[in-house]
């Protein structure tokens, strides 16, 4: 029995007595006008609704930021995997000032007009010397990565390595340079508050929020396996979940929510937002000035580094230094702004002190102080994770992946309810004339929308892995000197979801069938599963270098590409068409056998039975 | 939300709440950290009273759109956000209108 | 890994205070006095694992191990959900163990 004979989509009810009751109230109360009882359960039925939708129109992106950030807790890890060039860098002492200098008197003698730098020193997560420079006012910044040793710059190839996954998902950029940050940016937004929306209403529609806190039951099939999946990646690690949408939200706040901004910083002469940046950081708006496209700005003179590191060092008593900064301020000066390592407090950005730079005095502190300011400085260090060690990054990344479940079993869910609601509708109004000439039953097509959903669904959560791992291997296998290296493997990133795409599309319209979800699935799995094979045929980074000299931050890399490619070949295995359906699919002990369940108009599959 | 059918009539009514959500929603919560945040400013750092206020505001914003989908009407989901938003708004540009009148 | 096992421990006790999982787990349905018990028993061991890592060993300021923690507790959430789901009848015995290993990790500054 379906549990609602409306077209509003509420999920199904837990007590079948409810569902009887309700379908009886429901009844009762279709004769008068559209109206809420401004009673519990109205409420939970508006908030349901609510869910649904606030769910449904943006999930798939969701499902694709969630992806993405959570690749992301390994940017530098990627980062450094997607540069084989960099292998081989020893690990350096961090106190030790010589590879600072040597990095700088590296910079300067290839740009001797530098007027900004920013250098990243080594540490145990990226054992390079990271410099990003410009020599004009306001241009972009190129990158150069140093031996730490030598200073030498190393020839890596045009890669954007991790750092995709990490611009993608927050920015949606599809370039090298992209463009279109802004826009990409308002559009997470949207998806962000959704999700934000999404989890308080879904919190606020589960009913059985305390007594299903540890239930799952996989052996059901149907769409109860779904549902409790759904509900047990949900509420399980829902601190999580609201922690990163909220912080999301507070880390774009100056774009997506101005107007507080714009009221208390308003002055004279317009809003003074340059004064709230400062104060943000807690520092004074003169240290950093905004200058437009077109500004000139001298050259840096000559640095004084090693009193600087000095000073530096002995005013933090012991605490790392992340980054150096050299600019020249609001007035002209140049200063060295030097800042402590993101991986020492949860508050970010971390302190920093300011010195002069020819002379070396130090002549400043920032740090905001004020708790309101901490309390958003911690909410940022909590999306960043940059304090996290390998054990909580790993935790992080596994409640990323379940994220990621979660959004993906909740568009799953809605498709398999909406199938199950209309072939009972079908069944109702008497199908049964549509036989075919040998007596067998034809299978009714679902309707349009339902199948561009269960299309977008394959394209999006099988489609989605699938590009990730041609990305990670288009890094193997394009070309070193090909023109526009980076955008070339974004090329090969978007190409192999729109096939995806392509290919769901083809399968909502000529033949529903599991092998929509196989196939894509399949090819994730070989993709995947294959990126350590394509490691050693085209590198010497490969396990079987990395494994035998215990360099874990490299072979770690390959057996987790491997890991992921045995799961999605698994996935693969137990959609393939040809499976027993419903009988076995419900003894089997993995819910995602109930997929079948999820593909529309497939008559020998009768999900509404299933414990709904 | 209950419907009787998915007639024209259903359809406006849910696109009328979606967008008193998603834009009353949005009018009222920046009404809200805008006011909220001249308020505080009065007797914390500015700073502090603009985090403050546009922290809380996220939570409004969800409280709108909530609210949006629950009243009886569609009607009272606009009186239940831009109506709040407009009086915020005011409360929160009256300074500027006090001193331009002085 | 103190703050996890200790979790754990508590999480059990609070599924085992469920009439579901303590069928499941025990074959017997649950007096309702013991069942309240064991929920109160599981809070009070969840409120003692964040006191516990709240006063990290070490240089670790207790911010860093309170968010420890709350990763922990998702962590131990889900363990417990799959044992009671896969391994219902070895719940309590793992509950006990975890409880034991748990102090003493703390102990030994893990």
């Amino acid at each position: 029995m379906t549990s609602s004979t409306l077209p509003s989509q509420t999920p199904a009810e837990r007590a079948p007595a409810a569902t009887a009751a309700n379908t009886a109230s429901e009844a009762a109360r279709s004769a008068k006008k559209p109206k809420a009882p401004n009673d519990r359960e109205g409420f939970r039925q508006a908030m349901s609704w609510l869910h649904t939708w606030a769910g449904l129109i943006l999930g798939w992106l969701l499902f694709a930021i969630f992806l993405t950030g959570t690749l992301s807790f390994f940017k530098n890890e990627f980062n450094l995997w997607m540069r084989p060039e960099m292998h081989g860098l020893q690990p350096v002492d961090a106190t030790d000032p010589q590879v600072a200098q040597k990095a700088l008197d590296a910079l300067v003698r290839r740009v001797p007009n530098v007027t900004q730098w920013i250098m990243h020193l080594p540490d145990d997560r990226d054992p390079a010397v990271n410099i990003l420079w410009r020599d004009t006012g306001n241009g972009r910044f190129e990158t150069l990565r140093m031996n730490p040793q030598t200073g030498e710059a190393i020839d890596a190839r045009q890669t954007m390595g991790g750092d995709f996954f990490y611009r993608f998902h927050f920015e949606l950029r599809t370039a090298q340079k992209g463009r279109w940050t802004l826009e990409g940016r308002w559009v997470v937004g949207v998806a962000t508050m959704l999700m934000f929306v999404a989890l308080i209403s879904g919190v606020i529609t589960h009913r059985r929020i305390f007594k299903d806190f540890f239930t799952f039951r996989p052996t059901k099939g149907g769409q109860r396996a779904w549902l409790d999946a759904h509900n047990v990646s949900g509420v399980l690690v829902l601190p999580f979940y609201l922690m990163i949408t909220f912080s999301g939200l507070m880390i774009f706040h100056t774009l997506y929510m101005p107007a507080g901004i714009a009221t208390a910083y308003k002055g004279e002469n317009g809003v003074d937002s340059n004064a709230y940046f400062a104060d943000l950081q807690g520092e004074k708006a003169e240290s950093r000035p905004r200058r437009r496209p077109g500004d000139k700005v001298e050259p840096l003179p000559a640095i004084a580094l090693p009193s600087i590191l000095t000073e530096a060092r002995t005013r933090w008593d012991g605490g790392r230094i992340g980054s150096l900064q050299a600019r020249r301020d609001a007035k002209g000066r140049a200063v060295v702004e030097v800042t402590r390592h993101e991986g020492d407090r949860l508050q970010y950005r971390p302190p920093r002190l300011l010195f002069d730079a020819s002379i070396g005095q130090w002549l400043d502190q920032a740090d905001a102080t004020g708790p309101a300011v901490k309390t958003y400085g911690v909410l940022y260090g909590l999306h960043m994770a940059r304090f996290a060690d390998i054990g909580l990054r790993w935790a992080l990344f596994g409640f990323g992946l379940l994220g990621s479940l979660m959004i993906a079993t909740g568009m799953v869910l809605w498709s398999v309810k909406r199938s199950a609601k209309s072939q009972t509708q079908a069944s109702r109004t008497g199908i049964a004339a549509n036989k075919d000439n040998r007596g067998g039953v034809v299978p009714t097509m679902a309707p349009f929308g339902e199948r561009l959903v269960a299309a977008i669904n394959i394209a999006t959560l099988a489609g989605l892995p699938l590009a990730c791992g041609v990305y990670i291997a288009s890094n193997r296998l394009v070309p070193l000197n090909a023109e526009g290296r980076a955008d070339v493997e974004l090329a090969w990133f978007f190409s192999a979801w729109g096939l995806a795409l392509l290919w769901a599309l083809a399968c909502a319209v000529v033949r529903p069938g599991r092998m929509g979800w196989s196939v894509p699935l399949g090819a994730a799995g070989l993709v995947w599963g294959l990126l350590p094979v394509i490691n050693a045929l085209t590198t010497h980074t490969h396990l079987g270098v990395t494994l035998p000299a215990g360099e874990w931050v490299w072979a770690s890399m390959d057996l987790a590409f491997l890991a992921t490619g045995l799961l999605l070949g698994w996935l693969s295995w137990r959609l393939r068409p040809g499976l027993a359906p419903k009988g076995k699919a419900a003894a089997a002990k993995a819910p995602r056998t109930s997929t079948a369940a999820a593909l529309p108009a497939t008559p020998d599959v009768s999900v509404s039975t299933s414990g709904a | 939300m209950k419907a009787t059918r998915v007639n024209g009539r259903y359809r406006l009514a849910i696109t009328s709440r979606a967008v008193a959500a998603i834009g009353g929603g949005y009018a009222l919560a920046a009404g809200f950290s805008a006011a909220l945040s001249l308020l505080l400013a009065q007797c914390m750092p500015r700073v502090e009273a603009v985090l403050t206020a546009t922290m809380l505001s996220w939570v409004v914003y969800a409280a709108a759109a909530g609210w949006a989908f629950y009243t009886r009407t569609a009607w009272g989901a606009w009186g239940g956000t831009l109506l709040p938003a407009l009086v915020l708004g005011a409360c929160a540009t009256a300074p500027h209108w006090m001193k331009a009148a002085a | 890994m103190s703050a996890f096992l200790l979790c754990f421990a508590a999480w059990s006790a609070m599924a085992l205070g469920m009439d579901r999982h303590h069928e499941d787990a025990t074959g017997r349905e649950g007096a309702a006095r013991r069942l309240q018990q064991l929920r109160r028993a599981g809070w009070l061991l969840l409120l003692l694992s964040l006191w516990l890592a709240a006063h990290p060993a070490g240089g670790m300021p207790a911010s860093l191990g309170v968010t420890a923690w709350a990763v922990a507790l998702s962590v131990a959430a889900l363990a417990v959900t799959a044992t009671v789901t896969w391994q219902p009848h070895r719940t309590p015995v793992l509950a006990g163990v975890a409880l034991v290993a748990g102090l003493a990790a703390w102990a030994w500054g893990w």
